[in-house]
């Protein structure tokens, strides 16, 4: 269940400045204060946000973080689309 | 009289954030909506406003996601986003209102988290700022976990709006009560854009008929259907709640708005 570790990832570059700030400048700093799976560091790192969204990532979540990413709308949501389940996490 | 007003409203990021690429007619008619809705709650004159409301993971994140939470602050921050025409700045907090609410949910069988430090995002700000725009009336935000199944039944939300409304009615202060989220959407997924417009239309005819019984004949599954936001809309169910006696209901506006992603209404009830 380590998927909660990227939850808390993309809940703190949301609402934390300086973890934030940290994402901003040395992502791999920060990526170091998670306890990852090597496939979610891999798609984090990447930026894949259609397979985090396959492995379950809350799409709420995601998204202030691919805007901070720099990723378009347009791009952000045709990696949902190609997603199963239209792109709803697991839980839904 | 205690509950001086109740109603709800839709709330969308969109409002504010790109207000520009909505079709005009239906832009200007839910602010003049929201306009209406905020002329009859400072008619009401106010001492707090009790806002059920949702958050988007701008406090809660899968640490912790309780089921009601109330805010105990005195004073609140907001929004988190940065719209163009939306100051960020401070709303006051009533939290003696807040901390009364949480002793008779205690004493009675209701167990909400409480939080003396809460942002306020587009969620609870869109209402406050088209209804109290001098930001000069405090409030008392009560959450719902909407984002994070399981999320509160219709039912149970109902109950909670019903048992607050009925303790709340012998208390000295004037309250209003506004419940904002939904209606139809489905948020940040791959189905954006997404709306049930004709879900929408039976659940205000249901929510217009008053009590509990119209509104538990929908299921948790009708709720998915319509879209993962529509659980929003138990801040609704639970704002009817309030308004438990109350034979009048009046919708102001509704119109499914796809570029704000949201079935966008505006409701309130009367006593007769």
């Amino acid at each position: 269940m380590s998927l909660y570790q990227v939850h808390q990832l993309l809940f703190d570059v949301h609402n934390d400045p300086l973890r934030a700030e940290l994402f901003d400048t040395n992502p791999e700093r920060l990526y170091q204060l998670y306890d990852f799976s090597p496939a979610e560091l891999d798609a984090l790192r990447h930026a894949d946000v259609a397979r985090l969204f396959e492995m379950g990532a809350q799409p709420l979540l995601l998204r202030p973080w691919t805007l901070r990413r720099g990723i378009s709308t347009p791009a952000h949501f045709a990696a949902l689309s190609r997603a199963g389940n239209y792109g709803k996490p697991r839980e839904y | 009289m205690a509950i001086v007003f109740c109603g709800a409203t839709s709330h969308a990021i969109g409002v504010h954030g790109w207000p520009q690429l909505a079709p005009p007619e239906q832009r200007d008619g839910f602010y003049a909506a929201c306009s209406q809705l905020g002329e009859l709650v400072r008619q009401s004159q106010p001492d707090a406003i009790i806002y059920l409301t949702t958050d988007h993971f701008s406090n809660f994140s899968y640490q912790n996601l309780p089921a009601f939470c109330v805010g105990r602050a005195d004073s609140y921050f907001g929004p988190i986003e940065d719209f163009a025409d939306v100051p960020r700045s401070a709303v006051p907090g009533d939290a003696g209102l807040a901390q009364e609410i949480l002793q008779l949910c205690f004493d009675h069988g209701f167990d909400p988290a409480a939080s003396d430090f809460l942002k306020l995002d587009h969620g609870t700000i869109t209402p406050v700022h088209f209804l109290t725009p001098e930001r000069n009336v405090p409030l008392v935000p009560i959450f719902f976990n909407v984002v994070s199944r399981p999320v509160p039944t219709i039912g149970r939300s109902y109950d909670f709006g019903r048992f607050l409304g009925e303790q709340l009615e012998r208390h000295p202060k004037r309250i209003a009560v506004i419940g904002t989220g939904g209606l139809s959407h489905e948020p940040a997924t791959g189905r954006l854009q997404y709306l049930n417009p004709d879900f929408d239309r039976r659940f205000l005819a249901a929510l217009k008929q008053g009590g509990k019984e119209p509104l538990v004949a929908f299921s948790e599954q009708d709720f998915e259907t319509a879209g993962a936001g529509m659980h929003e809309s138990k801040t609704w169910i639970a704002a009817r709640g309030f308004a438990h006696d109350w034979k009048k209901a009046t919708l102001i506006y509704y119109e499914p708005i796809p570029i704000w992603n949201t079935g966008m209404g505006v409701i309130y009830f009367e006593r007769n």
